[in-house]
């Protein structure tokens, strides 16, 4: 069974794709971890703030389509729920190497 | 388009069809009201709904300000049904009463179709909030 | 009043929450009075000056003090006769009922899960 017609969907996505994560081919010569990092967070803020001013939309009665808007809503949950593993992973992997004996 | 607009679209559907199902209901009792001379005739009523603009006007503007029919509702203009009646106290002096020309079959016929097309909106507008709150579903903890 | 997270966001929504239950139970009272002699349906006047806190939220590109204090009025204003020979007409009202109760779950919602993203960066990730 070929999936090729399944695949005609994907040029149907309205709504923006949610952060797809990069996958740089080259650790060396590619971004820096922190820069990724920063990055990232950069990303979700933004998206959280997007979120802000569709709910501040909402309160005053402005046209806000209501599917992008809840759609949008669980993104940002899951982007700031995925920020915070990472942050929380990174953190005890530094905690990790200051136990370590010298 | 803003969910919200829906609504205000499918009331003033229904707000058309309750025009037309309430003149309907006056043309028919006013049917067999005879007109005397000295008062103004009852002219059966029609009720005229206009969309603001075309279905290509409407295309064109990519439904983002829909237009709402607006109702007006207008003597039609028929000739009063003469029926000769000498005896009759407001008989002319050739022996016919003015009746309204309401034709009652047209009468039931908008009635019935009124009501259907009420319905429609009535329909449409609970789908309208069905869909809006099964919208607030979406990322519900499973 | 002391500063709350992202408290612009919550008190906006509260007011509008305020605002669509009273158009809720006014709504109601219109349907309820339907049959009463010389009742004329009330509705609340206040949208026309909500209209420019839309607009400055449309430039800005967020809602200000100004527009929040006018959301505020409106969750706290009279209600006023729509004119005064004007009867109540049940199709009006009813529908008027069910976009409100639309509108209320939709800010409930709203209010609910940017109340729970705010909990989920409180909480560390961690539950």
């Amino acid at each position: 069974m070929s999936t090729d017609a399944i695949q005609g969907l994907a040029q149907h996505d309205e709504v923006a794709p949610p952060i797809a994560p990069r996958m740089d081919p080259d650790p060396l010569t590619g971004p820096s971890f922190a820069q990724r990092m920063s990055d990232g967070l950069r990303e979700v803020n933004q998206q959280l703030l997007t979120t802000q001013v569709d709910l501040q939309k909402l309160a005053v009665g402005e046209p806000v389509p209501l599917h992008e808007l809840m759609i949008r809503l669980e993104e940002s949950r899951i982007s700031l729920q995925l920020m915070l593993q990472v942050r929380n992973r990174v953190l005890e992997a530094y905690q990790d190497m200051l136990r370590m004996q010298v | 388009m803003d969910y919200l607009q829906t609504f205000a679209i499918s009331a003033a559907g229904m707000a058309v069809e309750r025009t037309r199902v309430e003149t309907a209901a006056l043309n028919l009792a006013q049917a067999h009201t005879a007109q005397s001379a000295d008062q103004p005739a009852f002219q059966p009523l029609r009720v005229v709904a206009t969309g603001a603009e075309g279905f290509g006007g409407l295309v064109r503007a990519g439904l983002e300000s829909v237009p709402l029919p607006s109702v007006t509702v207008e003597p039609s203009g028929v000739p009063a049904r003469l029926v000769h009646d000498p005896g009759h106290p407001l008989a002319d002096g050739r022996g016919f009463v003015a009746y309204p020309g309401v034709d009652p079959a047209r009468e039931m016929v908008t009635l019935l179709g009124a009501t259907r097309a009420y319905e429609a909106n009535v329909a449409a507008m609970n789908t309208a909030r069905t869909l809006a709150l099964k919208t607030l579903e979406i990322g519900r903890s499973t | 009043m002391p500063t709350r997270v992202e408290s612009v966001t919550t008190a906006a929504l509260a007011a509008a929450l305020d605002a669509a239950a009273r158009r809720q139970s006014l709504s109601a009272a219109n349907i309820a009075n339907a049959g009463t002699e010389g009742y004329v349906p009330l509705r609340i006047s206040f949208e026309a000056k909500l209209e420019d806190a839309r607009g400055v939220v449309r430039e800005q590109g967020r809602i200000d003090a100004n527009g929040l204090a006018l959301l505020q009025e409106l969750a706290e204003s009279l209600p006023e006769p729509i004119d005064a020979m004007a009867s109540v007409q049940l199709d009006a009202e009813v529908a008027e009922l069910a976009r409100n109760a639309v509108q209320f779950q939709v800010l409930l919602q709203g209010v609910s899960r940017h109340l729970a993203l705010l909990a989920l960066a409180a909480a560390d990730g961690r539950k």
